[in-house]
């Protein structure tokens, strides 16, 4: 009934060899810090200042977590895999705490709560409550008997995973909220959740997107969701039943939008739709983003020479809008370099999960893929254009000390869990 | 084998395959839908759509920044600076951004003297985010001001044309708007001149729209005007005004008119009106003191025009300087008009008729002449034509044509009515009688001279016509030398010079009757008679005092050439005559600080190099430049030199004026000219305008950026200089 189920006997247990290292992975995640470092220097940087200046401070602080990231990776690496297993309620409680924390002593950044100063460490406690749940929900999961297909088990996991939300959206910080679902979501598929149901609950979703662009994208989005669900031939209450939580969904958008949401929510939706309605205001952003992309051309305008980007019409571009560097600087070659690389670090976390026998390690690969994925498709949609502004930040490129530590410990635990990997693909 | 399958696992079999494998289906199939609809994305946006991004890009971040041509300089023939500029500051504010308006309100109508309600509606006026306050602000105002603080306060730089002698020779000179564009004079005739051509730099503007220079991006210098080397003699210009004004008081005259020149040359060495103005200080002008009254008004010259007449009918043979007329006891009667002589009298030959300016006898004379001949003289003499002048604004005067001639017109002409003329015109005719007949085309520009001092055009003195024999020219001569030895002119006489002149004295027509109360006074003549360098007019508009030409006119020109006369005598020792006051290269370059007859006793030919004195503090550059012998003008405040001009290493006359600007980092004006220069003197001019340069390289600067004479714009802090 889920994917770890395999056949003992053509699949021997294999203890994790040090001989087996996924120097893929390595390299790929090398490379995107390293353009990650260069990006935030080109961002960075005073062209003004003399040749004795140095670096920039943002940069150097960077590179010193880039280090820090690089020594955590590799001790994570080689971990005996009980310690991990182990640590993971302590960490997920630790994580709660920090959440707590910061709704007590957080400090405020661009409107959010979400950073804990200690004397010179900042911390953002969501990147490490994340990392937290996801080995929670492994364990959960990797324990006997457990089978997403029956609903005491899904609300077990639902209650791990989504426990942290509340307190995320008090600081208020919904972007990294949307994270947990999703999170839950690719855990759900792992584990073996029933397909129908899972669609059911993303199809809604597509639904109230749709919504937001007018009611015919609605009815057409209600008709491919309809099609869908027709194909998993369930039974007509079944199928009713998925079909009218979109329904719902879809027509209660509006009500949402107009009602629920706060004033910068909306206006990040409304000029994501449209964002020349406020050119100087909520859309300023996405139109200097573009700008900067688009004048990129294919091979970019060489490194320090972006215009965008030296003359820093994006604010903060070192942070959530860092994709706009490299596409400018190198153009659609340096754009696409770093999709492959993070498509390809995704992907071998996917292949990873899919050859691992252990339901926690395999679990935890494949929500470090979906973390991953998540996060890129939406921040580098953010860059050009193609998804609402919220405060995703790119891995490994992003500027920000504790994802960048996060990110590379979760890449540690790829290449920790890589030692025991069989040889053959679960079915 | 059934048994067996079916045994074998507790799930059921059937539905796990298919399952299983599509659960690895879903991230694959969207790891892949991720990748195409961005990949795709990137293609629209840096490929297909790359031309309107990079335009809306240049757009956003290109910003043309406009070098404003410097205005040539104006010196007067003997390289006396006349017109220079300074720098200024201008007012404007940013009402959105003006925090405390109420305190520059305050300030301001404490140094404009301007209600205070004003200057407040002005710095809160709503909907506009760019409002000038005051323009060219210098001297007190700008020190009372220049501290001011504000956010939204802009203050800007502008160059501020300044008038060295204020009003002296103003109407010639003309002034400059605040555009600084010429509004009259030479400063408007020869504006494309003076002006230059503005250049631009295009620069990088960043997000808080601060500029940045960058080298690849195209930029044009701008190309300065010219300096402009006049005829005018500035001792001589003040001398006459001096003189102008005493007569025109003394006479009680509504105002008065003075034009000399040189009647070898045509070139014009003073031109004066009374009442004047300060060219620096328009706003308190009056309209009327602008015009160049010796080009623009017109008037009846009355008896100076009789020259005309004997000149021509001693060319044409009609008579001789002994002819005799019949005075007629001072009353003839043509046709319906009666003809009036002051002095009356009997039987006069035609040289007692000049010297006592009898009407009757030139009436008579003219009789002589056919109407087309007289009037080919007339014309000849550069009446009813324009002189081509080069001044803005010259009248043609009024001449009729012979078939416009009615009984009479042609005697009334003969001495000066019926016929409307400028003093320019008079003037040039009484030069070409002192020039033995030949007429020169009066003019203003001496040279033109580029940036460096170099002379680029020189203007060589043009002949318009022989008018008259040499011999017609040299009669009426002495003719003119009897006037004021023994004739009406004798108020004119200054011993030891001999004068040759004429009076002249004319109603003015009001609602087309003469008038009986107002005059043109006037008198025009040249000196020395035997060799002439100076033809000089006085006129006085309704004196009240005497209305006589040879009563208040010829006083004044009398102690005009009894002045020229003595700065001859001091100048040379030796020669008693007005020889070296005027004319050739033998005065170029000496200095004068004042319109006041100076001994000068340097006078070199020479062209010197121009020594470099950027990066050498104040005093000593003075020093050093003193020791060239260069006559140093010092602009700005500040402990170094930053820029000279000439540059250095070019050439120019020696006493010629040598510019130093000083700079403190404080007021930013123009990035230096480094190039050239050792890295430490390099170091110590950039820090006096108060830039960081980086370097790259050792030894001498090769190049810079920003270039030389961009302005520092509050956020260029930082420069790059290339050393090899």
């Amino acid at each position: 009934m889920d994917a770890y189920s395999y056949d003992e006997t053509i699949a021997p247990a294999s203890s994790g060899s040090p001989l087996r290292f996924d120097f893929r992975t390595l390299l790929v995640t090398v490379a995107l810090v390293a353009i990650g470092l260069i990006s935030i220097y080109s961002a960075t940087h005073d062209p003004n200042a003399g040749p004795d200046a140095g670096p920039p401070t943002t940069f150097l602080s960077q590179l010193v977590f880039a280090i820090g990231g690089v020594v955590a990776m590799i001790s994570l690496a080689f971990l005996p895999e009980r310690w991990i297993r182990v640590s993971s309620f302590p960490l997920y409680a630790f994580g709660y705490a920090l959440l707590l924390a910061v709704i007590a002593f957080g400090t405020v950044r661009y409107g959010q709560k979400n950073w804990i100063i200690l004397g010179p460490i900042s911390l953002q406690p969501s990147e490490l409550a994340k990392f937290g749940t996801l080995m929670m929900a492994g364990v959960f999961v990797n324990r006997e008997g457990r089978d997403l297909s029956n609903w005491r088990d899904i609300a077990i996991v639902m209650a791990i995973v989504l426990g942290p939300v509340p307190l995320i959206m008090l600081e208020p910080d919904f972007g990294s909220a949307t994270v947990y679902f999703v999170m839950l979501l690719g855990i759900a598929l792992w584990a073996g959740a029933d397909l129908f149901l899972l669609f059911s609950i993303v199809a809604p979703a597509a639904v109230a997107i749709a919504a937001l662009f007018g009611s015919l994208q609605m009815y057409i989005a209600l008709g491919v969701v309809l099609l869908c669900m027709l194909l998993f031939r369930r039974s007509v209450m079944v199928t009713l039943l998925g079909f009218g939580l979109s329904v719902v969904m879809g027509f209660s958008t509006g009500y949402v939008y107009q009602h629920v949401m706060q004033p910068h929510q909306r206006a990040r939706i409304d000029t994501f739709l449209n964002p020349n309605l406020d050119p100087r205001g909520a859309g300023y952003h996405v139109i200097q983003s573009l700008m900067a992309v688009g004048s990129g051309g294919f091979t970019g305008k060489g490194f320090l020479h972006g215009t965008q980007t030296q003359l820093r019409y994006i604010p903060e571009q070192w942070t959530d809008f860092i994709y706009c560097v490299p596409t400018e600087e190198f153009g659609f070659v340096g754009g696409m370099t770093v999709l492959i690389l993070l498509g390809a670090l995704i992907w071998l976390a996917v292949d990873t999960a899919s050859h691992l026998r252990s339901k926690f390690e395999s679990t935890i690969c494949f929500g470090i893929a979906v973390i991953f994925l998540y996060h890129a498709a939406i921040n580098i949609g953010m860059a050009i254009g193609l998804v609402p502004v919220m405060g995703i930040p790119l891995p490994f490129l992003s500027k920000g000390g504790s994802s960048l530590l996060l990110n590379m410990s979760m890449v540690g635990l790829l290449l920790n869990f890589y030692r025991f990997r069989t040889d053959l693909r679960r079915p | 084998m059934l048994t067996a399958t079916n045994g074998n696992g507790a799930t059921p079999a059937r539905t796990r395959p298919p399952r299983d494998a599509r659960r690895l289906y879903v991230p694959a199939a969207l790891l892949l839908v991720a990748l195409l609809v961005i990949a795709g994305r990137l293609v629209k946006l840096q490929i297909v759509d790359r031309g309107m991004y990079a335009e809306q890009a240049r757009r956003q971040y290109e910003s043309k920044v406009a070098l404003q041509a410097e205005r040539g300089v104006l010196y007067d023939r003997n390289g006396n600076l006349l017109a220079a500029n300074t720098t200024s500051i201008s007012f404007a504010a940013d009402p959105n951004h003006i925090e405390n308006p109420r305190k520059l309100a305050k300030a301001f109508s404490t140094a404009f003297g301007e209600p205070y309600d004003d200057w407040l509606r002005k710095l809160t006026t709503r909907g506009t985010s760019f409002i000038w306050l005051r323009r060219k602000v210098s001297g007190q105002q700008l020190e009372s001001l220049k501290d001011l603080e504000d956010n939204g306060l802009i203050k800007l730089k502008e160059p501020l044309r300044h008038f060295e002698y204020a009003s002296l020779g103003a109407q010639a000179l003309g002034s400059t708007d605040v555009d600084n564009n010429g509004l009259n004079g030479v400063e408007l005739f020869y504006n494309q001149q003076l002006r230059g051509t503005d250049g631009f730099i295009v620069m990088q503007r960043d997000a808080r729209g601060h500029r940045r220079p960058d080298v690849d991006l195209p930029q044009s210098p701008p190309e300065h005007g010219d300096g402009l080397v006049l005829t005018l003699d500035i001792n001589l210009q003040g001398i006459v005004e001096d003189e102008l004004k005493k007569g025109v008081d003394r006479a009680g005259a509504a105002s008065g008119t003075a034009i000399a020149i040189d009647p070898r040359t045509g070139e014009i060495l003073a031109i004066a009106s009374y009442p004047t103005y300060d060219p620096n200080d328009l706003r308190h002008a009056d309209q009327s003191a602008l015009r160049i009254r010796a080009i623009t008004d017109m008037y009846e010259p009355g008896s100076t025009m009789k020259i005309v007449t004997a000149a021509a009918a001693l060319e044409d043979h009609a008579v001789t300087p002994n002819s005799t007329f019949d005075g007629q006891g001072g009353e003839y009667q043509l046709g319906p008009h009666t003809i009036r002589d002051d002095h009356p009298a009997g039987m006069m030959t035609m040289r007692e008729a000049m010297e006592h300016s009898s009407n009757i006898a030139f009436a008579k004379i003219a009789s002589r002449l056919p109407a087309p001949r007289f009037y080919k003289y007339v014309r000849d003499f550069g009446f009813g034509i324009v002189s081509g002048v080069d001044l803005p604004g010259e009248a043609r005067g009024q001449v009729k044509k012979p078939d416009e001639f009615v009984e009479g017109t042609q005697q009334f002409m003969a001495f000066g009515y019926q016929l409307a003329v400028t003093p320019l015109q008079l003037v040039s005719a009484y030069a070409a009688v002192a020039n033995h007949g030949v007429m020169m085309k009066p003019h203003l520009l001496k040279r033109r001279l580029n940036r460096d001092g170099e002379v680029i055009e020189e203007i060589q003195p043009q002949e318009i016509r022989h008018v008259v024999s040499r011999e017609t020219a040299d009669t009426v001569r002495e003719m003119l030398v009897g006037v004021v030895e023994r004739g009406t002119g004798t108020e004119a006489r200054v011993e030891g010079l001999r004068i040759a002149g004429k009076t002249g004295t004319s109603q003015q027509l009001a609602n087309g009757e003469y008038s009986k109360s107002k005059y043109n006074a006037s008198f025009v003549g040249f000196f020395p008679a035997d060799d002439p360098k100076i033809t000089l007019l006085v006129l006085l508009d309704s004196p009240s005092n005497g209305y006589y030409g040879g009563q208040v006119a010829a006083p004044i020109f009398r102690e005009i050439a009894r002045r020229i006369a003595g700065v001859a005598n001091a100048r040379d020792g030796s020669e008693p005559a007005v020889e070296a006051g005027l004319n050739g290269p033998a005065q170029q370059g000496a200095p004068a600080q004042q319109a006041v007859p100076a001994a000068q006793t340097v006078s070199d030919h020479g062209r010197i190099q121009v020594p470099d004195l950027r990066g050498v503090d104040a005093e000593s550059a003075r020093h050093i430049g003193e020791k060239y012998g260069c006559r140093m003008l010092v602009r700005g405040t500040g402990r170094l030199v930053t820029s000279q001009l000439p540059a250095a290493g070019s050439t120019m006359v020696s006493h010629g004026v040598l510019m130093l600007v000083l700079s403190n980092p404080a007021e930013r004006g123009l990035m230096p000219d480094v190039r050239g220069m050792s890295i430490r003197r390099a170091l110590n001019v950039l820090n006096a305008v108060g830039v960081t340069p980086a370097i790259s390289g050792s030894g001498i600067v090769r190049s810079q950026s920003p270039a030389p004479n961009v302005p520092l714009a509050a956020g260029v802090r930082n420069a790059q200089l290339l050393c090899r």
